[in-house]
């Protein structure tokens, strides 16, 4: 912008510096957590705001080497750094961390670095909002079904190590895990404020079935694509349900109690089984309002009608 | 006209805000338009707009800016709401989509400023506690420090470096993986 160049009769002037601190935080906050900490080298001014900021996103993904394929080394080292981390989560300390969000992989020795610095800060009781992403790492794991079975004793190994961390834990993202039969019922009790509950390629042995009995859960969304079968029996607060499973069989999800339940969306890439009568299946869910249905293999469609309107591919209701 | 006095109007007459900058400048605005500020929303709350709204922290060549961001805004706002109950489903999306695409042209637009103009808008929306437009201006400035070095952020900010070679050593020490 050439009036950029002449604009100002007080061109010298350092006027980002001389902005309250609030707003220089509202800037950071747009920032990466690299970007932030290099500012705090600007000058004494910004020396110390990073430790200021009340929201952190500390993802692993800013520590990888910008290479196209990752090595187990590469990898470890990633994480050696992120666990340093935990030193800039000790800075912050003094102060009340509202949002927490960490996506990270599941490596050792590492989990117990951040378990601690984590449970250090949810302490203070002032974060509204806590988030894990837990990424799989394949890298030194060749074989996918024993991997995903140590991956699964890590993660509970984790679960286990440091139990307030996760008493306040809001979302979970969790991919490639196999849970030992106990396991699912042990977390969702542990983390009553969970409301976002996301497994991608998890579950709990070939053709498992999860059943969620939880009257005092918080969890408002779930999204699975590995359980054979969902069965909901009590999620009081859950709103919205997404299932994307490679073969389907009918039922996918059995509804019991899930009076706020209404967002549904189901896909599938093979359909085996009969059609689904959806009126029958959806008898419990008294509230709702979408449904999207996508299949694969469309001759085999879920048949039936849903109040006036007859059920289409990727059609939603009302 | 001939519903000159018709009670619609007069409500709208008596929703009008005048807004004075601290060059003694008045600007007369709606109130929708004026409320997008909390500040000024506050102050209608509790009654002490009469005579306008002295902003003594807001010169008028700024104040013309924000009013023309808040207008625009207020009525996106406004057309939205409306937009509601008068569509279907499809349409309503249809309608949505066109609003936030023209918002968006306006806010890209609405941003070519000078630095000095960007900071004082920045000062402004801060004061009146105009969320929209704060998170605008602040966007701007860090979009305008990303993928550089501080050595670059420095130049450009006319950022003075008073610390010790040996505290900078210490924070890279801390953070060794962001600067490389």
């Amino acid at each position: 912008m050439a009036s950029l160049l002449h604009s100002s009769q007080q061109e010298s002037e350092d006027r980002l510096s001389m902005l309250p601190d609030d707003i220089l935080l509202q800037i950071m906050y747009h920032l990466n957590l690299r970007t932030q900490i290099l500012t705090s080298t600007l000058s004494t001014r910004w020396r110390h705001l990073p430790s200021m900021l009340t929201d952190l996103i500390i993802n692993v993904d800013e520590f990888l080497p910008r290479t196209e394929t990752l090595t187990t080394d590469q990898l470890k080292k990633s994480m050696d750094v992120y666990a340093e981390t935990r030193r800039l989560l000790a800075s912050t300390s003094h102060h009340a961390i509202k949002v927490l969000c960490l996506s990270f992989y599941l490596t050792d020795p590492h989990l117990q670095a951040i378990g601690s610095a984590v449970s250090s800060i949810v302490e203070h009781g002032d974060t509204k909002l806590l988030e894990f992403n837990m990424m799989a790492d394949w890298h030194d794991l060749d074989y996918k079904l024993e991997a995903s079975v140590q991956l699964g004793q890590r993660f509970m190994a984790f679960f286990g190590s440091c139990p307030s961390v996760f008493r306040w834990l809001t979302s979970l993202y969790i991919e490639n895990l196999r849970f030992n039969e106990s396991d699912m019922s042990s977390l969702l009790d542990a983390c009553d404020q969970l409301r976002f509950l996301s497994m991608r390629s998890c579950d709990c042995g070939p053709r498992s079935v999860l059943k969620i009995d939880a009257p005092r859960s918080q969890l408002m969304e779930l999204v699975f694509n590995m359980f054979i079968r969902v069965e909901l029996i009590q999620v009081p607060k859950l709103m919205h349900v997404v299932c994307d499973i490679l073969v389907f069989e009918s039922p996918a999800i059995v509804f019991g109690h899930v009076l706020l339940l209404h967002d549904i969306s189901l896909s599938s890439m093979i359909m085996n089984q009969p059609p689904l009568m959806l009126s029958n299946w959806l008898s419990n869910v008294r509230s709702l309002s979408t449904l999207t249905l996508d299949f694969e293999n469309w001759e085999n469609q879920p048949t039936g009608q849903l109040g006036q309107t007859k059920i289409e591919r990727e059609q939603q209701l009302l | 006209m001939a519903s000159a006095g018709s009670g619609d109007e007069k409500a709208a007459a008596a929703a009008m805000i005048t807004l004075i900058s601290s060059d003694n400048e008045k600007f007369e605005v709606t109130e929708a338009t004026a409320t997008l500020s909390q500040t000024i929303r506050h102050m209608i709350e509790d009654g002490c707009t009469d005579g306008g709204v002295p902003l003594p922290n807001v010169t008028s060549k700024i104040l013309a800016r924000v009013i023309e961001y808040c207008k625009k805004h207020a009525t996106a706002a406004a057309g939205e709401e409306g937009s509601s109950s008068s569509f279907s489903d499809a349409a309503f999306l249809e309608v949505d989509r066109a609003f936030l695409e023209e918002l968006e042209e306006f806010d890209d637009a609405f941003l070519e400023v000078d630095r000095a103009t960007l900071f004082d808008l920045i000062l402004a929306a801060n004061y009146l506690d105009i969320k929209g437009l704060l998170n605008l201006t602040c966007q701007k400035v860090a979009d305008s420090v990303k993928g550089k070095t501080p050595e670059q952020i420095r130049e450009m900010y006319n950022i003075v470096n008073d610390l010790t070679p040996e505290e900078e050593a210490e924070i890279r020490r801390e953070t060794q993986w962001a600067f490389e």
